[in-house]
């Protein structure tokens, strides 16, 4: 039995992947930012914070691929040592966000009536809240620095969570065998741990993958306006902030490549959550 | 009186009210009702006649905002004022439940064995491997060959028939005293039923279990259990020895019951009932089935008869002793 659920991991990436160029295609972009986050920081050329005034603001070059910004640091190795930085906070946030939302949601679904009906009022509210708002309050708040925006935005990220699991695991308790359950002598908190959960936990995770990428562009944003990831240390929005002023002076290359970076991610997750979040639909 | 297992007395179910203000609705009037150890005990009565939600009561499972009167003794302790973990125990070892539908009411995502096992283990009746071993035994005891390999696998890739049976067994697992069956065969093939039937009623008796077998086949009912109690809206209209009910019907309701069913021997339209099926909260006043019946008069329109002793069982008319009982089936 412990083979057949070893084996059965591999298999549901193949299952996955199969008939479906542009998932395959997000997957293996999904594998390569991950590696980046791992081992960026390892392989960069030059160490990403060593300035060389002599050769601030040059273009690409043999030395150089991406070129340098103006007080000379090589940008292949800032973009490879942002990679970590970039990832992982919004990973630690979406994580937060998907236990607690996912937690409040079954939770919600199984008291059901009253209970139900206050959380799914407070979450919607929440979910009018802009991000970035409570980030900028949060800042003034608790300070600047990449663990703030962690605070405010797992907060934020809870309803995106939490609304979709909500009504599928409140769907979930309505089946007759959940009732069963009840009957055979279980607990509400096994029942919902060992059954409601494990059945919508695809949902979750594809719903996890969508506000991943959500979360990803909130900190490049955060980071750019210079309340998160605090220069000099290397993080795609803040190299796009930093890059601006180049910009003026023609040298596109520090807020592209960074900004480019961003764009590709945030891109990938969001076809990636997509196209999970269609998979499981179609096959429930 | 002998001592009984399930006694349930005067049972009455109000549901909450649709809408604010809205009035409750009865869906069970009066129901009494017991079940000795080792008795096998049938309710038979159309779909809306309260039938399973009797069983819901008896397994304390109730929907939001119903109010239930009376009470339900199971060894002398009241169902009805459990809560917690004496629920939850009562579930776990008293009771168990088999239920029309096997596939709605197994976790399609998780194997058979996790299914079969988890209430006992969760319990801290028996660990898991030799749960596992129990319900291989009791699958061999049910006529599924190959156990070893049922329990590996997951819900769908078992038939019908098969599924019931792992029903049955998760049943008898945790050696409750009472079985509540609430129509265990009407989803399955036709010729699996009979099977299906033929394996529960052995396992009932080999372990002298108390049952509860809810059904609309009168003809069923009768050929498995001790007793019979025929409902209609609500309310029971006529209790006893099951062959006595079957032969000799004294109700009006259980004799159309009986005379509506459909002959093996005769192509003739079977005679039905007037009127349609209603539900426990239209009834009126008066007896629950005065608007079809064919001997109904002005007494019975106004006023609920009272089950009274008839014979070897109790009948709910006003007018049983003097109504001639009904051509039955003679078994």
């Amino acid at each position: 039995m412990s083979t057949a659920q070893i084996a059965r991991s591999p298999a549901l990436v193949k299952r996955l992947a199969r008939h479906d160029l542009v998932l395959s295609a997000t997957m293996l972009l999904c594998a390569i930012l991950i590696l980046l986050a791992l081992v960026g920081p390892f392989v960069t050329p030059y160490p990403p914070d060593q300035t060389d005034i002599l050769a601030a603001g040059q273009g690409p070059s043999a030395l150089h691929p991406l070129g340098t910004d103006s007080l000379g640091r090589d940008l292949l190795s800032r973009l490879l040592a942002g990679a970590r930085p970039s990832l992982l906070f919004p990973a630690i946030t979406v994580l937060i966000s998907s236990v607690l939302g996912t937690a409040i949601a079954i939770a919600a679904a199984w008291h059901g009536g009253r209970v139900d009906q206050v959380t799914a009022r407070v979450l919607e509210i929440m979910f009018a809240v802009p991000g970035i708002l409570v980030a900028v309050i949060g800042a003034a708040v608790l300070g600047t620095g990449p663990w703030m925006p962690v605070v405010t935005l797992s907060l934020v990220y809870i309803p995106y969570v939490a609304r979709v699991v909500r009504s599928a695991a409140v769907r979930e308790c309505r089946l007759p065998y959940v009732e069963a359950c009840r009957l055979a002598g279980l607990s509400g908190w096994r029942i919902c741990t060992r059954h409601v959960l494990r059945n919508v936990a695809p949902l979750t995770v594809a719903q996890a993958t969508l506000a991943f990428g959500w979360a990803l562009m909130d900190f490049g944003a955060i980071s750019f306006l210079g309340l998160g990831v605090q220069p000099p240390q290397a993080e795609w929005g803040v190299m796009v902030n930093e890059g601006r002023p180049e910009m003026l002076d023609g040298a596109l290359q520090q807020s592209l490549s960074a900004g480019l970076l961003i764009v590709l991610a945030v891109v990938t997750f969001n076809i990636l959550g997509e196209r999970l979040s269609a998979r499981i639909g179609a096959s429930t | 009186m002998k001592p009984q297992l399930l006694d349930i007395r005067r049972l009455r179910v109000e549901l909450a009210p649709r809408e604010r203000r809205g009035e409750r609705r009865t869906v069970i009037h009066d129901v009494s009702l017991s079940v000795a150890p080792g008795e096998s005990v049938g309710l038979v009565g159309e779909s809306g006649s309260g039938k399973s939600m009797t069983a819901k009561a008896v397994m304390g499972l109730l929907p939001r905002g119903a109010v239930a009167t009376g009470e339900i003794l199971y060894r002398n302790r009241a169902v009805l004022e459990m809560k917690g973990a004496e629920l939850a125990g009562f579930r776990a070892r008293g009771v168990s439940m088999i239920y029309q539908d096997p596939r709605a009411h197994i976790n399609p995502l998780r194997t058979v064995g996790d299914f079969l096992v988890e209430g006992v283990v969760a319990s801290g009746a028996m660990r898991r491997p030799e749960a596992l071993e129990a319900a291989c035994a009791l699958l061999r005891d049910v006529g599924v060959t190959d156990p070893r390999r049922r329990v590996a696998q997951y819900p769908h890739q078992l038939s019908g028939g098969l599924l019931q049976r792992v029903m049955i067994v998760m049943a008898l697992l945790p050696s409750p005293e009472l079985i509540l069956a609430d129509e265990p065969t009407t989803a399955l093939d036709v010729t699996v039923q009979s099977d299906v039937m033929a394996i529960l009623s052995e396992q009932i008796r080999e372990r002298s279990l108390g049952m509860l077998f809810i059904t609309h086949d009168l003809d069923l009912a009768a050929a498995v259990t001790d007793s019979l109690a025929v409902m209609y809206a609500g309310v029971i209209v006529e209790h006893g020895p099951a062959a006595d009910v079957y032969a000799a019907p004294r109700h009006p309701y259980t004799a159309a019951l009986l005379a509506s069913r459909p002959s093996p021997t005769s192509v003739e339209r079977p005679v039905s009932i007037p009127g349609r099926p209603i539900s426990a909260f239209e009834a009126g006043e008066g007896c629950v089935f005065a608007a079809r019946c064919s001997h109904a008069t002005g007494l019975c329109r106004t006023e609920r008869p009272d089950p009274r002793p008839v014979a070897t069982g109790t009948v709910a008319c006003h007018y049983a002793e003097e109504l001639e009982p009904a051509e039955g089936v003679r078994s």
